[in-house]
């Protein structure tokens, strides 16, 4: 289940005109749209939900086509079954907690009444500790209570995906941390394709399985799934898949026809779709990089190893930064303490092998942009 | 005291009642019209429906008789197709007590719809609700208190209207004589005990009416 969507929407204001034009493609679980603020990212969230009208293109989730300006389509924000978590949660000012969570369920044009019950209710309000300010009105809660009540209203519909626009940008830093570890503990319960635009780094450490750089209305890092603080990112394609029994076991290949081993479990295999011949990225971090000088008849458990030339070294304080080139054209950078440095006596041009375990590699895919 | 004036009193309230009804009507549909929808003409169809605000309302009651006047384009073809006539009934002073007070719950009601936040109508549709729900269930509870307070207006304006109600309506007894107009036909005939009963009632229902506004309007100050 993922999006598809290429859009062209040119929106005026008596300022200036904004073009957006955006195309990509996602499987991951959790997609997430990165850009400064301006830069067409609300935009396009509001076109997958049906709030924004494209002036043309195509928008389709799983296959069917919520718009199809060719044949046209235009499936109403009603019947597309998204969940739309605002960026100021948009929370109904006049009516309680319990009111704003039925919301979705109480059909015809009156409002669902303030005692209104259910067991859908009941169990978001258990599941989000709402229970105590249940008969409040948005107003009298707390900015973190006020997004817990936003995202039950979203889900108690049983959405098939869930939108999140800027969902902590409201929020101070300290609650702001706190949240991203509710809602990402949250989404792997519900298990819901995730769409989030952003404008915030650390929410793609977080939520991005897959990432899109928006700018100036068009997608900007083409084949840059993201921004990580892992230095290492390799991108390639999934040559070989070895099934296990708690854990599969990925071989992707990389630029010159090396080999990253990684070690994932069966769902985050089923939710990336990594199947032979997916395209696929490998994020190590520069911490987890072993290196080693003089490889040979040494045996080593660790799966990865690539030899190559040293090409940089940074030292620092505590820690030093060395790059060594592999012969495919890439680079792997380690961070090793000083004291290692000079145990190992590297020189720039001399041999290295950078060795990590295939537990220490993080596998993602990107959301194909355009 | 005569009994008649209990009678015009039923008969301004009936009035009234009408005007503000329909205004509410009216006012909440041309109101939503103007503050949601972009069409050509949009200020100018404002400013023809502010008119009765600005226009004495002689001139008003003037308009009136040409268009629903038995020669009237309206009001000749009501007579010649169902032989309704408008003018010298309750029902004529209903029209123009309507049309007088009318830009009252337009203003209140345009700045009501206008102020209702267009998310909270959005986080409704995503909701799966049709526009006809969301308009009961989100916008129009948004703006009722802005509205209410524009309706109340009405009512009291309604309840004085003089100028167009006479020249449309008349000063007939029992039959189209409201409040305001029989205060004017008392001076007029001398009879300064009716005066200033009818002036005292009047002023009254006139404080009852702003009392409940400033009890009924303030939530969208007050919020």
């Amino acid at each position: 289940m993922g999006f598809q969507v290429d859009i062209e929407k040119t929106v005026r204001s008596a300022q200036r005109s904004f073009e957006l034009r955006v195309r990509f493609e996602t499987t991951a679980r959790r997609t997430v749209i990165f850009g400064p603020s301006g830069s067409g990212k609300s935009l396009t969230l509001q076109a997958l939900a049906g709030l924004l009208k494209p002036d043309r293109g195509r928008i389709a989730f799983g296959g069917e086509a919520l718009f199809d300006s060719a044949h046209g389509v235009d499936m109403p924000a009603r019947a597309r079954g998204f969940g739309y978590l605002f960026q100021d949660y948009a929370l109904f000012p006049k009516l309680n907690v319990r009111q704003n969570i039925a919301f979705a369920l109480h059909r015809g044009i009156g409002n669902p009444s303030a005692d209104v019950g259910g067991a859908a209710v009941d169990r978001w309000l258990a599941t989000f500790e709402l229970d105590e300010v249940a008969s409040q009105r948005p107003g009298e809660l707390s900015g973190g209570q006020r997004q817990r009540t936003a995202l039950a209203r979203a889900l108690v519909n049983s959405p098939r995906a869930l939108l999140l626009d800027e969902p902590f940008s409201a929020l101070d830093p300290a609650l702001r941390q706190r949240m991203r570890k509710e809602l990402d503990e949250l989404l792997k319960r519900i298990d819901i394709p995730v769409m989030m635009i952003t404008h915030d780094p650390d929410d793609l450490e977080w939520f991005g399985d897959a990432a899109l750089q928006l700018r100036d209305g068009t997608i900007a890092a083409e084949n840059a799934p993201m921004k990580t603080s892992a230095r290492n990112n390799f991108a390639g394609s999934v040559a070989a898949i070895r099934a296990g029994a708690i854990n599969d076991e990925i071989e992707l290949e990389i630029a010159g026809g090396l080999r990253i081993v990684a070690t994932v479990t069966r769902e985050s295999r089923d939710a990336l779709n990594l199947v032979p011949g997916a395209k696929a990225f490998a994020l190590v971090k520069a911490s987890s990089i072993i290196l080693v000088t003089e490889a040979e008849d040494v045996r080593l458990s660790a799966r990865n190893q690539l030899a190559g030339l040293v090409t940089h070294i940074n030292p620092g304080a505590i820690n030093t930064e060395v790059v060594v080139d592999l012969p495919g054209g890439g680079s792997v950078s380690a961070v090793i303490t000083n004291q290692s440095a000079k145990q190992l006596a590297l020189v720039v041009g001399g041999a290295a092998t950078a060795v990590f375990k295939a537990s220490s590699v993080i596998v993602g895919v990107a959301a194909k942009a355009a | 005291m005569d009994v008649s004036i209990w009678i015009t009193l039923a008969l301004t309230l009936k009035v009234a009642g009408w005007a503000t009804a329909i205004n509410t009507v009216l006012g909440i549909a041309v109101g939503w019209l103007l503050a949601r929808r972009r069409f050509i003409g949009r200020e100018f169809v404002d400013a023809v429906l502010t008119l009765p605000l600005v226009l004495p309302p002689t001139v008003l009651g003037y308009y009136l008789l040409v268009v629903i006047g038995k020669r009237g384009w309206l009001g000749g073809w009501l007579q010649q197709s169902f032989g309704i006539n408008l003018i010298f009934t309750w029902q004529g002073a209903v029209i123009a007590a309507t049309i007088v007070a009318f830009p009252l719950v337009l203003k209140s009601a345009r700045t009501a719809f206008d102020a209702v936040d267009p998310q909270l109508e959005n986080a409704a549709r995503v909701l799966g609700l049709s526009e006809w729900a969301l308009f009961f269930r989100v916008t129009l509870p948004m703006a009722w208190p802005g509205i209410l307070s524009g309706v109340l207006l009405v009512f009291a304006r309604s309840l004085g209207e003089f100028g167009a109600t006479l020249m449309v309506a008349g000063s007939i007894p029992g039959r189209t004589q409201t409040l305001s107009i029989a205060v004017y036909e008392a001076v007029q005939a001398g009879q300064d005990d009716t005066a200033n009963f009818l002036v005292v009632l009047t002023s009254i229902i006139c404080i009852v009416v702003l009392l409940a506004a400033g009890r009924l309007a303030p939530p969208s100050t007050r919020r």
